[in-house]
């Protein structure tokens, strides 16, 4: 299975334009989601969106690392996931470059067949517990959960 | 025991030994994941050889790839948001 999400992008801006949007709480709930972030390290805070069955719509984050303005890594656990985001920015001539990844997503699939093996779910019922994911997002992109209901608190 | 499966199809002897468990221990735990539909398994000759059946965790992938499309699209809005706030 996949495992990573890269993306990279250029932008005509110098990497402070784009450290602020990054790093702003205001900015960041402008093209991401409302949130309570301070750019320190150890800054625990929060994404929050509409609440949904199964999600409550919080995405619980703590600030891994930075070093203004080239690198914002901070962790990523609501919705079942675990994971970590990052985001390095680098001055290149037409601007600068950002390289982005959201990683960790391996360890869903321990929690999936802890979760399969746990709730002793049969093979025919799990075509319907785990149907397409694609239309249980909600309108902010978060993961509505229903298989994992039981494993989402993953890390308090 | 997963990983192994989706790399290939394996009879129960292989898959004790590469984990170093005994015969019951590794077709206690392979029952474990037949009944929980993640494994299946066919005779060849004297051996159980057991497969993996991909669909419940493809779903995961899945998931990945929606995640994919909603970074993509915040980045949509962050070169929106750059491009109007100097």
């Amino acid at each position: 299975m996949k495992k990573d999400i890269h993306i990279e992008e250029t932008y005509p801006y110098p990497p402070e334009r784009i450290w602020r949007a990054l790093t702003n709480s205001d900015a960041m709930a402008d093209w991401l989601m409302p949130n309570t972030f301070e750019p320190k390290v150890g800054c625990r805070f929060q994404f929050r969106t509409k609440p949904a069955p199964g999600f409550d719509g919080i995405v619980n984050c703590e600030v891994l690392e930075l070093d203004v303005p080239n690198k914002l890594v901070f962790s990523w656990c609501g919705g079942g996931l675990n994971t970590v985001v990052r985001f390095d920015l680098t001055p290149v001539t037409e601007g600068t470059h950002l390289r982005f990844e959201h990683t960790g997503f391996r360890g869903m699939k321990g929690m999936m067949v802890s979760a399969i093996l746990a709730k002793g779910w049969k093979s025919k019922i799990l075509p319907h517990n785990l149907p397409s994911a694609a239309g249980r997002f909600d309108p902010a992109g978060v993961y509505r959960t229903l298989a994992m209901d039981g494993i989402q608190r993953d890390c308090a | 025991m997963l990983d192994r499966l989706a790399v290939q199809d394996l009879p129960v002897t292989e898959l004790a030994e590469s984990f170093r468990m005994s015969l019951p221990a590794v077709s206690q735990h392979l029952k474990v994941l037949r009944e929980a539909g993640l494994v299946k398994d066919h005779r060849e000759g004297r051996q159980h050889v057991y497969t993996l059946v991909p669909g419940p965790l493809k779903e995961i992938s899945d998931w990945v790839d929606v995640y994919e499309r909603f970074w993509k699209t915040k980045f949509t809005k962050l070169r929106d948001h750059l491009r109007k706030n100097p």
